[in-house]
Order: structure tokens, then sequence, then C-alpha cells
């Protein structure tokens, strides 16, 4: 490979510009709107369904309240140094909230605390941080994992063997949903894991975990930290369409298979992980802004569906119109105010000239 | 036409001697640690899992011979496979078309920019990887809005065996497949991903060995510059080889996207860098020129099966990496070694 360095510059050039490109249209440009307040977000992994849906829910909450200004997002695939960064950016930019889903629990702890100390306000959503004086928002995680596992062993008739899919080793959510699993497991003695791997939350990883081991007689139940339709898939192939019990996430195909194959003698139990949390996230964000006093730990606590006593539920969660892997639930009653059409439209306040309002 | 060394045979043959030896062993210690591993199933099976990562590892391999790569292939198998899904509403064949259209769209754009405005493929489609993602992103919420359960249709091409065994054998699906008729396995274990899978390869196979469009793969993959010169026209070259790549690469993806049943747009990200691993491993030289699609496909079986036996052994996240990284080096150097002492 010969390569003038005219032509390597050529290539950069054009890559850095693609890169700016992408960055600018990343960033909402902030425009006078009803309300007062700024909000900033920060979010380290762009590209991702679950939160895509999560902005898309902070944008309309906080469009809806009619107090909020602007809604800048920060949004990309990032490490920690990169996430401090967007922070830092955000407090330049003025913003009085700043709503983060950090990669790391308390690697941008130093941005976030500058943040603090000029008056902002910092709420962190979905993933826990350590920075004090700040406000968490998330769904129960360690309940998550007990709820499920508990619906999952009753299935099973209390007995027989559990392939355990988990997240990524060492992540806050799979290190919580996996202490409320074995909570779950210390009641259940019949119960045994019998194989326990990670899917590293990866829907290929986990799909070619299922046809690895899902194996006639040796698994009579599937624990899944979210990478969930696929192996119910999976099993029509390698279980010969005979199939067991699947714990897994609100995602939308996995509860359009729950529906559809139940007549078929499928039993999928389904805990939601809401990714319009966001939209809890934009309230408690507005609240604080708001003078109002907020406990500094907010927990949505999870409930275990299942199409036999959950049948309208589910049937009513999945969305035709959304792709597979959609966070399909659409409202957290008491808490968020918008409907579904205005979630999809993903409007921030500074852009709802469209009537939404 | 002008006669080309394409490359050293018995180098090649010695090369796949070793990788032949590599597969088998690691098959014996798979089989080690859980005889199940022995059995026509499980055999079955790392063909089922192997045809999605042969196929994207065809069209990287091509790139490869040319002296280039295509970094941009898991988001063109992942956009191939999320077109068809979301479009088949249209028809399936309206759909399948749409996919290869967005393929070949990919492809020439990637080829024209590395052929004829003379980018570093590398950074060229790494920055197409970027913009797809982009693209696709925007594209759920807007002109690609739908559902993404890929159509019953593919995912039977995807995942079923060739000839439906399912009522005349397995009775008592619950029991262990060991102790199924070892005929009834065996035609069990034929499945459409594994037919398609050796039906391309014998086309890239061809295509490589017998055509002069091979024979220009590898000659500007040995030297582009020697090759224009004698009359080659290397742009036109790139542009088919970056088309042919993409097209290799959204068949894969939809054979992904049926054995998961609905389509993520994450699907194929896990699959590029095994995709340019099975090419190494395979023997094939990144600077181009050197190598075939015969290694790859040994690489390809190696990747499956070692993924098999990370599967089976118990232990830690941690110790599987360094199991999984491990391997990769060693066989890179048994490789290095190989090639050293021809």
């Amino acid at each position: 490979m010969k390569l003038s360095s005219k032509r390597i510059k050529a290539g950069l050039a054009v890559a850095s510009s693609i890169s700016l490109v992408l960055g600018a249209s990343l960033i909402a440009a902030p425009a006078q709107a009803a309300g007062t307040y700024k909000i900033g977000v920060s979010n380290s992994w762009a590209g991702n369904s679950w939160r895509e849906t999560m902005v898309c829910a902070i944008k309309a909450q906080a469009a809806l309240s009619g107090k909020v200004a602007s809604v800048t997002v920060l949004s990309r695939n990032t490490d920690a140094a990169g996430q401090s960064a967007d922070i830092r950016t955000l407090k330049t930019q003025g913003v009085n909230a700043i709503i983060v889903n950090s990669g790391d629990p308390a690697a941008n702890n130093a941005a976030i605390a500058e943040a603090v100390a000029a008056g902002i306000k910092v709420i962190a959503v979905d993933n826990a941080i350590t920075a004090p004086n700040t406000t968490l928002v998330s769904n129960d995680q360690v309940a998550y994992g007990r709820v499920g596992a508990e619906a999952l062993f009753k299935a099973m008739g209390s007995k027989g063997n559990v392939l355990y899919m988990r997240g990524a080793s060492g992540a806050g959510a799979d290190t919580d949903r996996d202490t409320g699993f074995k909570e779950a497991l210390a009641k259940y003695p019949k119960i045994k894991v019998t194989k326990e791997v990670f899917t590293n939350w990866d829907w290929a990883t986990g799909g070619t975990l299922a046809s690895q081991l899902l194996v006639p007689g040796k698994f009579q139940g599937v624990w899944t930290s979210g990478i969930d339709y696929n192996v119910v898939t999976a099993m029509t192939t390698k279980l010969k369409g005979k199939y067991i019990p699947v714990f897994g996430s609100d995602n939308n195909e996995f509860q359009r298979l729950t529906a559809s194959l139940a007549p078929k003698g499928f039993v999928g139990i389904v805990v939601p992980n809401p990714a319009i949390i966001g939209g809890y996230a934009a309230q408690v964000a507005i609240d604080l802004l708001d003078g109002k006093t907020v406990p500094a730990k907010n927990l949505l606590t999870p409930k275990a569906l299942t199409y036999k006593t959950d049948k309208a539920a589910i049937t009513a969660n999945y969305v035709p119109s959304q792709e597979a892997t959609f966070s399909a639930t659409l409202s957290l009653p008491g808490i968020t105010t918008f409907t579904p059409a205005q979630l999809f439209r993903c409007k921030a306040p500074q852009d709802s000239d469209d009537g939404s309002r | 036409m002008i006669k080309l060394k394409m490359f050293d045979e018995s180098r090649i043959s010695k090369s796949m001697l070793s990788l032949t030896g590599i597969l088998f062993a690691l098959y014996i210690i798979t089989g080690l640690l859980d005889s199940y591993n022995f059995s026509i199933p499980a055999i079955g099976n790392i063909f089922y899992l192997g045809a999605a990562l042969g196929l994207l590892a065809a069209g990287q391999t091509i790139c490869m011979l040319t002296g280039g790569i295509d970094l941009s292939l898991a988001m063109i198998a992942t956009g191939a496979a999320f077109i068809v899904s979301v479009k088949s509403s249209s028809g399936l064949l309206v759909a399948l078309s749409l996919a290869l259209l967005y393929c070949v769209v990919i492809g020439a754009i990637n080829g024209l920019a590395v052929g004829l405005l003379g980018m570093n493929p590398l950074i060229m489609t790494l920055g197409m990887n970027a913009v797809l993602i982009g693209v696709f992103t925007v594209g759920v919420t807007t002109f690609l809005q739908g559902s993404s359960t890929v159509p019953e249709a593919l995912v039977t091409l995807s995942t079923a065996s060739i000839i439906d065994t399912s009522g005349w054998v397995f009775e008592s699906a619950t029991a262990d497949p060991r102790s199924w008729p070892f005929f009834a396995s065996i035609v069990d274990t034929l499945s459409w991903p594994f037919f398609i899978w050796l039906l391309v390869s014998l086309i890239v196979l061809f295509i490589l060995a017998r055509t002069g469009l091979g024979r220009l793969i590898y000659a500007i993959g040995d030297n582009a510059q020697s090759a224009r010169l004698a009359g080659v026209k290397v742009w036109q070259v790139q542009v088919t080889t970056y088309v042919m790549c993409a097209i290799l690469g959204g068949i894969g993806g939809i054979i992904l996207g049926g054995q998961s049943g609905a389509v993520a747009l994450s699907l194929a990200n896990s699959f590029l860098l095994p995709s340019v691993a099975a090419v190494v491993i395979g023997g094939t030289s990144i600077m181009g020129g050197i190598g075939g699609y015969k290694g790859t496909m040994m690489g390809t079986l190696i990747l499956t099966l070692l993924s098999s036996l990370l599967t089976t052994i118990n232990s830690s996240e941690a110790v599987k990496q360094m199991i999984y990284g491990a391997i990769v080096l060693a066989l890179a150097w048994t490789y290095a070694k190989i090639s050293e002492k021809s």
C-alpha cells in the first residue's frame, strides 16, 4: 500500500470534515422559546436505540413543560475524557441543568464538580455516579434482576437448570442485576445456574451464545439481561420449537414474540427497563430548577409482566411502527406527560414550531 | 493478457496444511472439554454460525487482496438486513432489490473514492462507517421507520435445515441430540446458511482463480503502479472490488438478521474485526497480492470454533479474553514462522 502523503492528507481532510458535520448535527442550536431554563444532556453512547429514546423523552418532556427554553444534546460514542469535555462544554454554554448518562461511575466527577460549583443542577440518569450533590434518576436494577428471576423461576415450576445470560462484566447495571438475581436464587433451592455467560449487551454475541448453548434438555429457563428476542428465535431451530421460559426486557420484538408465540407454549417474562426514564430525569431537572425538594435517589421499581396475566399490557406495548430493539414502554403514569406521537417526533423546545405543544 | 505470478503454490499449500492442523487441534480440545461438541449437531452448528462471518470475510478478502480494506462492512451488512426487514411490507422482491441497490451504491462510493480520488481505504471506509451509523440512526425515526422483524422466508433461509426434518425424527425434542439417529442428525445438520455460504464460496473461489477480474485483483494488490503502466484501469477494478465486497457483506448481514429474527442497528458490529482476523489468519497479506479465499474459509472456521471453545469454558470473562488474545497471537506467530521458512 504505497500512498503519497498528499493522498493521506486529502483522506484525513475528508474524514475530519465528515466527523465535523456529524458532530455539528448532533448539537442542536439553542433558540428562543417560551420557557427560560436551559437543559444540557451528555450521553456517552450514540446510535443505540435505548439511548436515543431516552434523549427523545428528555426533549419531549421538556417541550411539554413550557418552562424550558432549550435542550442541548451532546451525544457521541466517547470515553470518560470525551464525556468530561462535553460536560464542560455544556457548562460554558450556560445551561442551568445537566442530565448525564455517564459511561463511568466516577471518571467524570471532576467535570461534574465544576458544574455543581457553578450552580448547575446535575442529574444522573440510568447509570449512577459517585459525584456528590447530584440527583439520580434510574430504574431499580437490583429489583429488575430479582423480579425477573422470581417470575422466571415460577414459570419453570421452581426447579430446573437456568442459562444465565448477563450484560457486561463490571458494568454498574450488571452488578446490580446480579445482586437481585442471587437474592431470588437463594429462595429457590431446586433452581441451578448451570451456565453463566456475558453478552456484553451485544445482539450478535447473545445470538451466537444462544445458538451454541441451547441444546434440547440442557436448560429449563433463560434469564437474559436485555438481549432477549434472538434467544427466543434461536429456540425455533435449536430446540425444534420446544420453547422454554425466557426472562427479557421491554424490547419491541420480545413483546411481539411473547404474544405471538404464546399459543405455541412460549412463556416470555417482560420486565420493563423503560428508556423514557429520560422524561423522568427532565421532570426532576425542572423541579430542581423550580426550587422544589427532590430526593437524591429516584428509582423506578419494575414489575414483571407475563402474557397469561398481562395480555392487554403486552399487546398494547408492541409498537409496529418501531424497530425491534425499541424500548416499548410509552408512558410512566404520574411522571411523563407526553403522548407516543410527541415522543416519536423527538423535538426539543427550541425546535417545536410544528404546533406539538 | 499479461502473465502474472499470482502466488507461491508451495507456501499456500503448506499454510493450508497448518491451518487444518490448528482447526483439528481446536476441535479436539473443544470436544474434550464437553463431549457434546463431538456430536454431529454441534459440528453442524459451527457451519451454521460460520456462514455469516464467512460471507463478510469473503468481501474483506477481495478488498484486502487489492491492498485495501473495508471497515464499513459491518454497517453495510447491518444496513442491508435492516432495509430488507423494514421494506418487506412492500414485498420481499422490492425489499431485496432495495438492499442490493444500497450495497451497490455504498460499495461504488467506497470504490470510487479509493480508486479515482486515491483516498486511503482505511480512512475512507472508516468515514463511511461513521456516516452510515448516522444515516441509519436518523433513518429509524424517518425514512426507515417500521418493524425490523425479518420476513419469514428469510428467517427460514438463514436458520432452517434444507430438508425439513421436524415432523419425522424428533418427536422427543427434549432428548439429548447425541441420542438422535445418525442419519437424521446428518440431514438435520445440513442447514440453508451453510449451503448458501458454500455456494457463494465456490463463486468467489472461481472468480479469484479463473477469471480475468481475479487476476487483476491480485495484480493491483501486488503492484498497482505496474498494473496501471501495463494498461489496467485500476480504478475500475477497485470499484468492482468494493461493490462485490458490499454485496457479499449484504448477504452475510441478511443471514445474520435472519438468525436473530429481527434487526438491531448494532447487528453486525461485533463481526467487523473477526472479518478482518479471519482473512489474516487465513494467510492473506494486508498489503495485498498474496493469499486467497480458501485460507479465509479456514480462518472463519477457526474463529467460530474458538468462540465455541470459549463458550464451553467455565471461567470469568477476563480469563476468556486472555485466552482469545493469546490464541490469536499464537496463530499470527505460527503463520509468520511458516512464511519465513518458505
